[in-house]
């Protein structure tokens, strides 16, 4: 225990644990929600009254400060870092935000089921689907009970929503995922057609490769000895070079490619470079 | 989070520099060259022919929330939406990021009132699906088939369901074009789509679309730093040869956690 890493604390960090982050109980524990709520408000409201224009410098300094608070994280040596005490709270702040953003999905599908069912006609089955589908997962998931391990009886609401959860979700999706298996097949077969010479290779490298697979195809050339000069050429050897050379290469050299490619992007959006593609420029 | 160590200090900020200072080469009106990519000189003909069949398109974003290659996918959604907008053509986005929904909304508006189309924008065709992939993957594959799209765009970060979604793409009859730098989904996306933009070619999509000097800039900028990686690892080489690979300066230099 006594070679626990020395945390650092953040810059100014003691003075907001003492002053602004410490535990409040009681009149003073509602009193800071209802602050933490009208400073909410506010923020809204000064938004609001904001130009497009001043709304947009606002979204380049908040971007350049994000990044900045990473990147003192990253480029500091842990001993000088200003940042290293906030990370972690930061985290659970983004955390919480990316909670609250469920809530935006569920507006959108509400308004746009919403939407179809008020208009009716031939897609609005769908949406009263999604409705009893929310609702119902929604209800009994709230009233539904932890299953603990050999328990042979549980409650109504548990029962409804294990066969919700468990006997429609779940299988649902293992059913799409089982669906891959079909559409390889086809997509193979449209892949393999040999229109031209690139085709044409694609399609006897992957005839080698999975002739090297299977047992009958090694079978072929088992009679070279595994010790022979020959051996080079035995399929299974044959498959192993494709994919551990050739396609090890190929895919690193992609990887390459797209590590500097988000590199450049990523420092194009850190200073705003790129803002012409999200709105129009200030 | 992992700290950078002597050789990430050095070298980052020496790479940015090289990327920052072909921006400025180009922004000061310096003709940079950029070869041209058929996928992307696509993107126009597959909207064109979503427009001639009269059927919307749809823009897949894949499973990536608020990240980097989410964002350049975004990006495209404004040039395509430009596009199909001109001809009252939808785009429907069908996403897994609730989060993203506002700045979706906020990129498909800006390119309706770019092109005069403000009220052709509909809110609606940006769908909150699931945030579950193959809950996602059946509501897209549902889309394909209800709207007849005519065309169809996967940008972004995708796993399995990309076969699946592809795929239903080929039975509804629509043009294809998928773009993605995850180089596991790059064989399902070659077998089933028109069009692959695959690797560093998804990063350089808005460049080549726009032409706008910051963006050609960075590109022209990221071959000079791929250059100098490239030089990196020849010395590597070299020096690996001639003094074996514990000697060697440059690979103790490099070594993650060597600072």
């Amino acid at each position: 225990m006594g070679d626990q890493p020395q945390v650092v604390t953040g810059l100014f960090q003691t003075w907001f644990s003492e002053h602004l982050f410490c535990p409040l109980t009681g009149v003073w524990f509602w009193l800071a929600v209802l602050a933490s709520i009208l400073a909410f408000c506010g923020v809204l409201a000064v938004l609001q009254k904001l130009n497009s224009a001043a709304r947009r410098r606002l979204t380049v300094v908040c971007t350049f400060l994000a990044g900045l608070f990473y990147s003192l994280d990253f480029f500091c040596p842990e001993r000088w870092d200003p940042v290293q005490g906030y990370v972690q709270p930061l985290g659970n702040f983004l955390l919480v935000l990316s909670g609250f953003s469920i809530g935006l999905g569920i507006i959108n599908l509400v308004m746009v089921h919403g939407r179809r069912l008020a208009r009716g006609g031939g897609g609005a089955i769908n949406s009263v689907a999604f409705f009893l589908g929310f609702l119902g997962m929604l209800v009994f998931g709230l009233l539904a009970q932890p299953v603990e391990d050999g328990a042979t009886r549980v409650s109504f609401a548990t029962g409804v929503f294990e066969v919700l959860f468990r006997g429609l979700l779940n299988s649902l999706d293992a059913t799409t995922f089982a669906l891959l298996g079909f559409f390889i097949v086809t997509a193979a077969y449209r892949a393999f057609r040999i229109r031209t010479v690139e085709a044409g290779l694609m399609t006897v490298v992957a005839f080698l490769v999975m002739l090297g697979q299977v047992p009958a195809g090694q079978a072929l050339t088992a009679w070279i000895p595994e010790d022979h000069a020959l051996a080079l050429l035995r399929i299974e050897n044959i498959q192993n070079w494709l994919l551990t050379v050739p396609n090890t290469a190929a895919a690193r050299g992609i990887l390459f490619g797209s590590a500097v490619g988000g590199f450049a992007l990523s420092l194009r959006v850190w200073l705003s470079l790129e803002q012409g593609s999200y709105f129009r420029e200030m | 989070m992992e700290t950078a160590n002597a050789a990430a200090r050095i070298l980052l900020p020496l790479l940015a520099l090289l990327v920052i200072l072909n921006i400025q080469r180009a922004k000061r009106g310096r003709e940079l060259f950029i070869r041209r990519l058929p996928g992307i000189d696509a993107i126009e003909e597959v909207v064109g022919r979503a427009v001639e069949l009269g059927r919307p398109v749809l823009f897949s974003i894949g499973l990536g929330g608020v990240d980097i290659t989410t964002l350049q996918a975004v990006s495209v959604i404004g040039h395509v939406t430009q596009l199909a907008a001109r001809f009252r053509t939808r785009v429907i986005v069908p996403t897994v990021s609730a989060m993203l929904i506002p700045v979706i909304e906020e990129v498909q508006r800006e390119a309706h009132v770019a092109v005069g189309a403000e009220e052709a924008f509909n809110a609606q065709d940006i769908r909150f699906l699931s945030d579950a992939q193959f809950a996602y993957a059946a509501g897209v594959v549902g889309l394909m088939h209800r709207e007849q799209v005519g065309a169809n765009f996967f940008f972004g970060t995708f796993a399995a369901e990309s076969l699946v979604m592809a795929e239903n793409g080929q039975a509804v009859g629509a043009v294809q074009i998928a773009a993605t730098p995850d180089s596991n989904q790059i064989p399902f996306f070659l077998a089933t789509c028109d069009y692959t933009i695959l690797g560093e070619e998804y990063y350089a999509t808005t460049a080549l679309l726009s032409r706008e000097p910051v963006l050609t800039g960075s590109l022209v900028g990221q071959d000079y730093v791929k250059l100098t990686l490239l030089v990196l690892i020849v010395l590597g080489l070299l020096l690996t040869l001639v003094q074996g690979e514990e000697a060697n300066l440059l690979a103790q230099f490099l070594k993650p956690g060597g600072a």
